[in-house]
């Protein structure tokens, strides 16, 4: 939809599609087209234009889950590399994401276990309720605590304590570290005495009509959430996220009113991730509107920030109930599925019907039975998911193995079950659901990593999967070595292919050493486990004050150039 | 432009951002400040498409509480096709909702209704209104069991009623309640391609042409443990609600008790339901009096045993037992093969389990969460195979 609108005046866009494609593409001026720049890799993509122009925009959920069923929104091309990456195929600092979890700064349980909180939850005494709302079966309300501060409440399905808040904080926790922008949540204690109302308060009821909230009404909305044995009530307040609200972000295309919004979201690797993230913590709901834009000011301009949103849907839980059996499993409709099973007479049963769960209310209906990463599903086809590539999601699946068991364990305790065993339930299955993550996808491309060349010139490296203890070490590699001509983009061999019994290797002779060449090597596996190791990762490196520093990084799961 | 060329043009843009540097720049950040302030350039506003504003629309029409609307249905049986439109409004506690419709068969209807729906903390219901139905080719095809088809005619009908109803629910589970209802019915000769009620050749219609003005008590208690009126997959339903008519001007005063139970099993994780429902509809009458045809119960039509039309079967007493095999291909379809067994009987002691008219068929339920939109029955009874297209729930 926001492509339609961006190119919708056709003559004036002509020109500038054509000038585009001239910068990108052509030779420029004298044939020069150098391959890096001195500032690569860059670290943060800025937001150098103002947008405080761009207006709110709330997007339609039937009109956004008909497009993404019926058809594929998005660019034609299936399998395009992810456009917001830099050259060392990592994802940059943006208004999108920030790198965390594998960032420069290691982060320990204690971190993850913060993520974005600025405090403890809401300022102490009364909450001043500005609206109330109900679904008909769990109560909802937004309150200014005494600070000052916005507060969104929410409350636990009766027959199900604990399992939609301890979802929503934990898988929170879990997001900021992977690096999204996410509010900021708590489990916290509500009582009735502190919640307090004015001429102001109003109440939407179940069908939507809204007027004056009444103590009768917080009564009868507190009547639907489970009580603790003092009387008091278990919550989620999440915290109104920095800057004014903007709308959703789709899953395609880019915002035509934000300047710096010049990736299409499809492309975007931080959104493609999303299905490896997604997948580890069975957040079937990845619709648009679970997303937010904001406007927030930035060395000293306004720009579009990108949040996460609503985390109530993960794990075993589906907000006001536990998930459906066929959730994570397939999508809400599946043709192909839906035809098999009304042709069957019901004797086609999916094997999502044959998974145990435990008999504990506050985890619903989760578990690494049966859990096949490549075969997850969201509830919604996802623009984005679809789009993503080997190469992305063994990106998201580094992130993933980087959580350690201790990270796990102390994101799950911010979920404050009172039952121990469903801690460790969940704690369990997230660590047996991250290994399965591992096993899938970070074999499932070349996963040479980190490549160092010192200034003597000895080239070491790191294979992901086997530091990972998901896959046997290959038994040995080839590296074969390059000069590179940054202008021209022509690489010349240095020598013949060397094999490498382990994850280091010499230089040839004849490796330039004069500050400012280029040097381009090719790490391929040989007998390795998986045939995909076989096709080379390819690294650059340039001289720089007499030290190699890296510069380029590719991970092509075709071996080609896309 | 087609959406090829559109990404033509655009995947040079995002090519230059990840790997190749432009013309014009010294550095990455440079080449990303460039490609943002030439966007900054041919901004647009970031407006809805026509087909988003359409959904808008129609989302509005069918949950903003203060809108006109479309309807279809809630016509008198028999009526067929039926759109109209309607008009909603909420007042603070107070739901007002007025509407006309009309059917292809020239069957019409009017109808307001005022309603409190969450009294008491939710524990009170209040409901008023008023309708007036136009009928003009209601079917009639005598009385008992072993009424034929062939001898079939139609009679048409105007009611117009004016009532009110309190529910009282101390738990989500269970209602009690009463109502009073002040309805006038006036019977006459039908119409279509059907013979009119007057020329019909077996006994006498009970109450033909006796104008009828009925205060109608009404009093009720259900448990309902589904877990939605308008889509379960588990749960159970027992009601029980007892009527009183009594026409203070002609011999038409009766008693009706309507009792139902339906339950609903799940199996393998809710992969296959087990649907079933027992209807029971008996009526009693004291000396001199009769129930009037077109208010005795009857079998037949899309919740009313689906193997016969509307109202093919009519006495004073009817059963009805409905089973269901459910399995779900999908989250939002539902197969089931059902069958229908029921009969109507002049005398309560008849109301057993011999001679029941069966039918059986498959369908197809397109359903949210809560609600059934779109059902698709086929059901072959000993009269032929009936197709049903509706909304709603069977049971």
């Amino acid at each position: 939809m926001h492509i339609h609108s961006f190119f919708k005046s056709a003559p004036a866009l002509t020109a500038v599609c054509l000038a585009a494609g001239f910068l990108a593409l052509s030779p420029v001026a004298g044939g020069q087209k150098p391959r890096f720049y001195p500032d690569d890799p860059i670290a943060n993509v800025p937001a150098t234009q103002d947008a405080s122009g761009v207006q709110p925009k709330s997007v339609n959920l039937i009109y956004d889950e008909a497009r993404n069923f019926l058809g594929n929104p998005g660019d034609p091309d299936m399998y395009r590399r992810a456009r917001s990456i830099n050259t060392i195929d990592e994802v940059p600092d943006s208004s999108w994401f920030t790198n965390r979890i594998l960032g420069g700064q290691p982060m320990t349980a204690e971190d993850v276990a913060k993520g974005p909180d600025t405090g403890d939850g809401p300022a102490p005494g009364k909450w001043s309720v500005a609206s109330g709302k109900s679904d008909g079966i769990t109560p909802g309300f937004t309150i200014l605590d005494t600070a000052g501060d916005r507060w969104f409440i929410k409350f636990d399905p009766r027959d199900w304590h604990e399992m939609m808040s301890g979802a929503e904080v934990t898988v929170t926790k879990l997001f900021h570290a992977l690096g999204y922008n996410v509010p900021e949540n708590h489990v916290t204690r509500l009582t009735r005495d502190m919640l307090v109302i004015d001429d102001r308060s109003t109440i939407e009821a179940a069908d939507g009509a809204e007027r004056q909230l009444t103590e009768r009404d917080i009564d009868r909305l507190l009547r639907m959430a489970a009580t603790e044995a003092d009387g008091s009530y278990r919550v989620v307040a999440s915290k109104a996220v920095e800057g004014r609200p903007v709308g959703p972000f789709l899953y395609e295309g880019t915002r035509p009113d934000d300047p710096n919004d010049v990736v299409p979201h499809e492309h975007r690797r931080e959104l493609r991730a999303i299905r490896v993230f997604s997948a580890w913590t069975n957040h079937v709901d990845t619709k648009a509107i679970n997303s937010l834009d904001t406007l927030v000011e930035r060395d000293g301009r306004t720009i579009v920030r990108h949040y996460l949103i609503d985390f109530g849907s993960t794990m075993g839980s589906a907000s006001i109930k536990p998930r459906e059996y066929d959730e994570g499993y397939d999508y809400v409709f599946d043709p192909r599925e839906t035809v098999k099973g009304m042709l069957s007479f019901g004797f086609y049963i999916p094997r999502y019907h044959f998974i145990d769960y435990p008999d504990l209310p506050s985890v619903g209906h989760f578990s690494a039975e049966g859990f096949d990463p490549p075969d997850w599903k969201p509830r919604v086809p996802n623009p984005a998911f679809r789009r993503a590539r080997p190469d992305d999601t063994f990106w998201a699946a580094r992130r993933v193995m980087a959580f350690t068991d201790e990270m796990i364990r102390a994101a799950v305790r911010t979920g404050r079950y009172s039952d121990p065993s469903a801690e460790k339930y969940i704690a369990d299955t997230l660590i047996a659901r991250r290994d399965a993550i591992g096993r899938a996808w970070l074999t499932d491309v070349n996963p040479v990593v980190d490549p160092v060349l010192e200034r003597a010139g000895s080239l070491r490296f790191g294979n992901a999967a086997v530091r990972a203890g998901v896959a046997e070490a290959p038994a040995s590699y080839e590296v074969a070595w390059f000069s590179f001509d940054n202008a021209t983009g022509e690489s010349k061999p240095i020598g013949n292919p060397v094999a490498a019994s382990g994850e280091a290797a010499s230089a040839p002779e004849g490796l330039p050493t004069a500050d400012g060449a280029f040097v381009r090597v090719d790490i391929k596996a040989v007998n390795a486990p998986h045939a995909s190791w076989g096709i080379p990762v390819t690294a650059f490196f340039v001289r720089a004050g007499g030290a190699w520093k890296l510069v380029g990084f590719e991970r092509l799961p075709d071996g080609g150039t896309r | 432009m087609s959406s090829i060329f559109r990404y033509l043009c655009i995947t040079p843009l995002a090519l230059a951002l990840a790997s190749a540097p432009a013309f014009g720049q010294d550095s990455r950040a440079e080449e990303i400040a460039q490609l943002q302030a030439a966007k900054a350039q041919r901004l647009e506003p970031n407006l809805p498409t026509g087909m988003e504003k359409t959904l808008e629309w129609l989302e509005g029409h069918f949950t903003d509480p203060d809108t006109a609307y479309l309807t279809f249905g809630g016509m008198y049986p028999s009526g067929g096709f039926a759109p109209g439109v309607a008009l909603r409004r909420s007042f603070g506690h107070a739901r007002f909702n007025t509407g006309v419709a009309y059917s292809l068969r020239n069957y019409k209807l009017v109808h307001a209704s005022l309603g409190f729906p969450e009294l008491a903390g939710n524990r009170l219901e209040v409901d008023t209104h008023v309708r007036l139905d136009d009928a003009t080719q209601v079917p009639f095809y005598g009385l008992g069991n072993d009424s034929l088809k062939e001898n079939r005619v139609n009679y048409g009908l105007r009611s117009l009623e004016a009532g009110g109803r309190v529910a009282f629910k101390p738990v989500r589970w269970f209602r009690i309640g009463g109502g009073l209802t002040l309805r006038q019915i006036e019977d006459r000769a039908g119409v279509g391609t059907h013979p009119s009620i007057e020329t019909f050749a077996g006994s006498p219609a009970p109450g033909l042409f006796e104008e009828a003005r009925y205060r109608q008590a009404t009093a009720f208690t259900a448990i309902d443990w589904r877990e939605s009126p308008g889509y379960t997959r588990r749960g159970g339903l027992y009601s029980l609600a007892l009527h009183d008519f009594n026409d203070t001007d002609n011999p038409l005063s009766f008693r009706r008790v309507d009792a139902e139970v339906q339950q609903f099993l799940p199996i393998l994780k809710e992969h296959w339901v087990l649907a079933f429902r027992g209807l029971v509809q008996t009526t009693d009458v004291d000396h001199n009096q009769v129930v009037p045809y077109y208010l005795l119960p009857s079998l037949g039509g899309a919740r009313r045993h689906r193997g016969y039309s509307d109202f093919r079967f009519q006495d004073r007493h009817m059963l009805l037992v409905s089973g269901e095999y459910r399995w779900i291909p999908s989250r939002v379809i539902d197969m089931a093969l059902f069958i229908d067994a029921g009969k109507v009987a002049r005398d309560r002691a008849d109301l057993d389990f011999n001679g029941l008219k069966t039918a059986y068929g498959i369908g197809m339920r397109i359903h949210g969460p809560t609600f059934t939109p779109l059902r698709l029955d086929v059901a072959r009874g000993k009269e032929g195979v009936r197709v049903h297209i509706t909304g709603g729930v069977a049971f």
